[in-house]
């Protein structure tokens, strides 16, 4: 009995490994969820119009009414930012699925395909990599107007050899490992390999650098709402409240570009750590 | 003399913090200038056990029992006394050479590092090494001294290992699994050079390898791990004609000969088990044709039967049962 | 088997040559080329077996390489059932159809088996490819052949890590075998196994031979390995054979010295080591 035990435990070990999840990655993904959750419930848990003006309550501070307070046209701030929230993230989502989408594809292509194809890919890369995501995103606002397709599928382009470069290095060390050949030789199929096989074994460093990756284009994505290229007046983003925000900081009244400015940060970070400790299960789970 | 003393030496590591025994209650002792064989599987807690000796061990690692150099703990030995005892009294040799000499380095200055650090000049620490690279059948050797490892093969590499052992004079060389990585050929010369300069200083060894007959054609004792338990000790000129603990026995036999062929190798069942898969009785209990009910609760102790140390409760009845058909290969035998 | 029977392998003056490059920059200047298999020639009978013996850089590997066509060779021409193989690229139609003739077991248990895959997946997979059977269809023969290496159905739906490296390489001669090949390669495939697990994957390798009549092509640097499970042996340095001969012959009566030194090489009973320098510099 207990060896019958004993043996399941040494045959599927993982069952046991599974439940000691590290607290970081708990937390950084609750508060993830949450964001998630409020964007979606945005027009029923926001307490006003996010677009309502009250001339009459400008500038308000913290109170019972406008738990974090109003903006310079009486605004209720917290509505905005939870309105904000949806394009803020929809937009990152959009640039990490499109960039990951076309990078992995282009990472086990290349790292499948090898020769003068790899060499090709890489050197496109090194050429995109010399654009900087905002100005390639600049060029685009200025060729097909503002808004939110032109700055998303620039950033998505400029984001795609940041994932391409990682899962390439780390599909061609796969494709060297004998399983590989092993199902080469065994006949199947060049596309069952990179689908079903070097695929689910870089998914996890798939998954981290789109995580660290979100951060990024959240920052990238603000930066373009910032220098008033993105949604337009008078749909709120954060990026774009910290911007227009500026103007009070003077006449002392920081609450708009603050509140947006810390709800970004805090954002990142947990992006940022989420995908951090992800890698670091990684690396160990590799052991 | 008894020059190193491993004393009922016990060690677990954390795995999901929870500790896992990797070593079960090792006693072993060295004599000056004598040799011995540690031998095993993977996983037989033989190099745990050689690195222990020098405490080259991870961070979290617990450590029971003892290890005695020359009278002094090494166990209790602080920063100072213990950087002073892995310079000057122990060298290692690592299996891998081309990951224990910095790349970006020459040969020289890898090998005269010790020295120099020691306090000799360099010109005087030249003359040392380039007088060791010779006794290990080094040619060239101002060119040799100035390449870096990757120009160098794995055997010769393994040879500027074994000099840079011998250049800090120490009393005892832990050398584990040195030609593992390196092709039978190549094995025979390293193994020849470590040797002969080994006896010809007078240096005590501990050669951690999974290969039985390589261990008994240069140690003077034969030490058999299994699962993190010592098994068997013996001298090695008896190891082919009066083994007494059944995996020592099982490892020679089923071993393929070169010199002739069996129909069907005899195999030990099962697999290695794990130190810390073990239970309350004998650690080869599951794999062991001979078990009986006595093994199954009691775990033998290491004890004296004839000339040899072995820790089996039927020790005495099995032996002559064991002995190795192989015995009768070897020229000018025939018993 | 009638005489007539075409061998299973034949390879005649086989030869690869690689050509060494300079990283990037010089991609057209070839640099260096290295010669790792040079003009060599056997032929592998049905359900015979063959070892190719020699050490590191002796251009073993690469023969099995050409031979299962992970390589493709520079000249030099390969049959596999009297069938002759093309040298050039080719598709996963032939691939497929390869597949059946020649297999490959290598030598590292912890990297040969994919680590998302379970063991009866990994199988199955074969069986899918090769074999028109439904899906029970298929499970019962995953469990035959696990059976058959030794293995049972409760490995099925285990992961590689949860196996030890002996039930690894079992599984992947499970694999090799469900496409039901004429020739099996075993590229040095107990040499990183333990003693006791080597003994059992040796005789596990030698009832295949009897249960299924599979050709063994044997790469190995070890002698005693090849003693046991080899009917001739083909000594290669340099990618050059140097000796050629039935395994006794050649074990027992070495003719080449290569060889003679390599068996004396290995340790044995009463054996010990001889220290040689390295060779003295000509111009001294």
């Amino acid at each position: 009995m207990a060896t019958a035990a004993a043996a399941k435990e040494q045959l599927f070990p993982s069952a046991r490994r599974r439940r000691n999840l590290d607290p970081v990655i708990l937390a950084a993904g609750a508060f993830i969820g949450v964001l998630v959750l409020v964007a979606i419930l945005a027009p029923w848990i926001a307490p006003y119009n996010p677009n309502a003006a009250t001339i009459l309550a400008a500038n308000q501070g913290v109170s019972a009414a406008h738990w974090l307070g109003t903006d310079p046209t009486g605004r209720d701030l917290l509505s905005r930012l939870i309105w904000g929230a949806r394009l803020s993230l929809l937009g990152p989502a959009l640039i990490v699925l499109i960039a990951t989408a076309l990078g992995t594809v282009l990472a086990i292509a290349s790292a499948w395909i090898g020769g003068l194809f790899d060499q090709l890919v890489s050197r496109v890369m090194d050429l995109l990599f010399a654009f900087p995501g905002l100005v390639l995103a600049m060029i685009a606002v200025a060729m097909f107007g503002k808004g939110l397709v032109a700055p998303v599928v620039a950033l998505s382009i400029a984001y795609t050899p940041y994932i391409t470069r990682v899962l390439r290095s780390a599909a061609s060390r796969e494709r060297s490992l004998p399983y590989v050949a092993a199902c080469y030789v065994g006949g199947v199929s060049a596309r069952s390999i990179c689908s079903r096989h070097l695929l689910p074994n870089v998914f996890p460093l798939l998954l981290t650098q789109s995580t660290i990756s979100f951060g990024s284009a959240l920052v990238t994505l603000a930066a373009v709402s910032y220098l008033g290229l993105g949604i337009q007046p008078p749909t709120a983003t954060w990026g774009f409240m910290v911007s227009t925000g500026q103007s009070s900081i003077l006449a002392g009244h920081p609450a708009e570009s603050l509140e947006a400015g810390i709800l970004i940060v805090v954002t990142v970070v947990a992006f940022n750590l989420l995908g951090d400790r992800l890698a670091g299960r990684r690396s160990l789970q590799a052991l | 003399m008894t020059l190193l003393e491993v004393d009922h030496l016990s060690l677990d590591l954390p795995v999901d913090r929870e500790p896992r025994r990797i070593i079960h209650d090792v006693t072993l002792e060295l004599d000056d200038g004598e040799a011995v064989g540690l031998v095993g599987e993977s996983g037989a807690g033989k190099s745990m056990t050689s690195r222990a000796v020098i405490r080259l061990l991870p961070q979290n690692a617990r450590i029971g029992g003892d290890i005695v150099f020359d009278g002094r703990s090494v166990l209790a030995m602080d920063r100072r006394l213990l950087a002073t005892y892995r310079s000057r009294d122990v060298a290692m040799i690592f299996q891998d050479p081309k990951s224990h000499i910095n790349p970006v380095r020459t040969v020289g200055a890898f090998l005269i590092e010790a020295l120099v650090e020691r306090g000799d000049r360099r010109a005087d620490a030249l003359a040392v090494v380039s007088e060791l690279l010779d006794t290990v059948g080094i040619r060239e050797i101002p060119h040799r001294l100035r390449q870096y490892p990757h120009e160098l093969s794995g055997g010769m590499l393994q040879r500027v290992m074994i000099a840079a052992a011998l250049a800090v004079q120490p009393r005892l060389l832990l050398a584990d699994e040195p030609t593992t990585a390196l092709d039978v050929t190549t094995q025979a010369n390293v193994m020849a050079h470590l040797d002969v300069q080994r006896r010809n200083r007078g240096l005590a060894m501990l050669f951690v390898t999974h290969d039985l007959e390589l261990a008994a054609s240069v140690c003077d004792r034969i030490a058999v791990m299994y699962a993190g338990c010592l098994v068997e000790v013996c001298a090695a000129s008896s190891i082919h004609d009066r083994v007494l603990h059944p995996y020592t026995a099982g490892l020679l036999a089923s071993r393929p000969r070169v010199t002739s062929r069996t129909a069907r190798l005899p195999v030990i069942p099962g697999r290695p088990q794990a130190a810390y898969e073990l239970g309350e009785g004998c650690p080869f209990l599951s794999r062991c044709p001979y078990a009986l009910d006595i093994c199954r609760t009691t775990r033998p102790e290491l004890r004296v039967v004839g000339s040899s140390r072995v820790a089996c409760h039927r020790a005495e009845e099995l032996s002559g049962c064991l002995t190795d058909g192989r015995a009768a290969d070897r020229p000018g035998v025939h018993a | 088997m009638p005489e007539t029977a075409p061998p299973a392998v034949e390879v005649r003056n086989l030869v690869k040559v690689f050509h060494l490059r300079r990283a990037r920059g010089a991609r057209r200047r070839s640099v260096k080329s290295l010669v790792a298999v040079d003009h060599v020639s056997f032929s592998v009978g049905q359900g015979r077996s063959l070892a190719v013996v020699g050490e590191s850089g002796s251009g073993k590997t690469t023969l099995a390489r050409m031979v299962v066509g992970l390589e493709r060779p520079t000249s030099g021409e390969i049959a596999v059932g009297g069938r002759e193989r093309r040298s050039t690229r080719v598709g996963s139609r032939e691939r497929r159809h390869r597949a059946r003739e020649v297999q490959i077991v290598f030598q590292d248990p912890y990297s040969s088996l994919d680590p998302r895959q379970t063991v009866g997946r990994c199988i199955e997979e074969m069986l899918r490819l090769h074999f028109d059977a439904d899906r029970a269809g298929r499970l019962t023969r995953v469990a035959e052949l696990l059976d058959q290496v030794g293995l049972d159905e409760r490995h099925a739906p285990a992961y590689p890590r949860a196996l030890s490296g002996g039930q690894r390489q079992r599984v992947a001669i499970a694999r090799a075998l469900a496409c039901e090949p004429r020739v099996l390669i075993c590229d040095e495939a107990v040499a990183s196994l333990d003693v006791s697990i080597q003994a059992q994957v040796l005789n596990l390798l030698s009832d295949i031979r009897d249960r299924i009549g599979v050709s063994y092509l044997f790469i190995s640097h070890d002698l005693a390995v090849v003693r046991q499970v080899s009917d001739e042996i083909l000594v290669m340095k340099n990618g050059r054979v140097v000796e050629h001969g039935p395994t006794d012959r050649v074990l027992d009566e070495p003719a080449d010295t290569y060889t003679k030194l390599l068996l004396s090489a290995i340790p044995r009973p009463g054996w010990h080591p001889v220290a040689e320098s390295d060779p003295q510099p000509v111009a001294t």
